[in-house]
This record gives structure tokens, C-alpha cells and sequence, in this order.
């Protein structure tokens, strides 16, 4: 095995937000350029392919929900649909553009019906490390 | 962003009375809270909620439930 070290721009501390959930949360701020939603707690979940919504927050932002390109998303427990956008993602000091999935149903925790960050939109914008023991989030962007 | 600390802790120090509640919290402060989303942000205006905090409190059932 061969040692690799890695360093991060920071760290966050997200025991806070994980008092009430099991999960590792961050805050993070949707917006359109126009349009600015309010800070919401969102999971860090590398399963999902795509970052994910509630449909409230499309309709909080003013976006035309079926104008976004459709998406069909499978979760252990069934299929849903979605429709992509893009937007400003701000989470913490880091602010980017990504391509987000506001799904069908509007975010009702703790069902499957969650907001989330994924691999596309998120993973792919940072290296990520969590040690969950210290309740601590590394992030180094990978803007490119 | 702002440092949502201090509306956290608030959140976690008063989730016992807010269960199964969305809530809208800044600078300390409740806001609003109602159990459904949609009406929680059309009790609050768009400029009022701007740099608040939204998150949901789970019951106490939905805090015991694993989630995938």
C-alpha cells in the first residue's frame, strides 16, 4: 500500500447540521442570477448520480420547471422524474455553475425525496473527503 | 455565505417543539414554521427569506429511521 496525502482548501464541521439526521449536510444557496433561494441543508450523497431538488425550489426560483431537459432518475425504491437546470450552486466560499435535477415531488425528508449534491454538479467540481468520526468535510475545488 | 451557526444551534435547541416542521430561522431567530414547504415559503415574502435559513426538523419517528 502506497501512503497518499491530499490536502484541502478547508474543512467543514457539519455535526451541527447532523444533530437532528443522520448524514453529512451542508449549506448551500441556489440561485439564478436573478433569482436567490434561501439557505437550505443539503446531503452529500455519492450514490446519486446527479444533484437533486425538491420541485420547490424550481418554483422558488421562477424557473419553468418543464422547460428543463427531462430526466428519469431509479432509487432503490422506484423511479421519479426530473427536469435539469442550470444554476448557481454557493456552498460555503465556493460559488459554480452546475447543471441540477429539480425533481417531480417537492423535498419531504426523510423519504427518498431528499435534496442532494451528487456526482455531477458536485463531485465532478470537488475532491471531497469526510471523516465522520470528527464529523468533518475537506473540500478542494476542481473548478476547470 | 454567512455563518449559519447560530441558527443551527437554535434549530437543534428547539427541535423538541418543532417536530415534523420546516422551519425559516435567521440571525437566531424563528421566522416561520409550518409543516409544509410550499406553504412555509408563501407565508414569508421572497426578500425576507434571503439569506435565512430553511431547513426541516424530523419527528421523532423519522429520526429514528435509516435513510438509503
Amino acid at each position: 500500500m502506497t501512503p497518499q496525502t491530499l490536502s484541502f482548501a478547508l474543512s467543514f464541521d457539519y455535526g451541527r447540521l447532523a444533530r437532528l439526521s443522520r448524514g453529512v449536510f451542508v449549506p448551500v444557496i441556489l440561485n439564478t442570477g436573478m433569482v436567490s433561494a434561501p439557505i437550505i441543508e443539503v446531503r452529500i450523497d455519492s450514490r446519486s448520480s446527479f444533484c437533486v431538488f425538491g420541485r420547490q425550489w424550481a418554483d422558488a426560483l421562477s424557473l419553468d420547471w418543464e422547460a428543463g431537459d427531462p430526466l428519469a432518475i431509479s432509487t432503490a425504491a422506484g423511479r421519479f422524474f426530473a427536469h435539469l437546470h442550470q444554476v448557481t450552486i454557493q456552498l460555503l466560499d465556493f460559488e459554480w455553475v452546475a447543471w441540477v435535477a429539480f425533481a417531480e415531488w417537492d423535498t419531504m425528508p426523510p423519504s427518498p425525496a431528499r435534496d442532494v449534491l451528487g456526482l455531477n454538479g458536485f463531485f465532478d467540481h470537488f475532491l471531497a473527503a469526510i471523516d465522520d468520526r470528527a464529523e468533518k468535510l475537506y473540500l478542494e475545488p476542481r473548478f476547470s | 455565505m454567512r455563518d449559519i451557526s447560530l441558527d443551527r444551534d437554535w434549530v437543534n435547541d428547539h427541535a423538541d417543539e418543532l417536530r415534523g416542521q420546516w422551519v425559516m430561522v435567521r440571525e437566531g431567530n424563528l421566522i416561520a414554521a409550518d409543516a409544509d414547504i410550499r406553504n412555509l415559503l408563501n407565508k414569508v415574502p421572497r426578500e425576507a427569506y434571503l439569506e435565512a435559513l430553511v431547513t426541516y426538523v424530523p419527528s421523532e419517528e423519522e429520526a429514528r429511521q435509516a435513510v438509503l
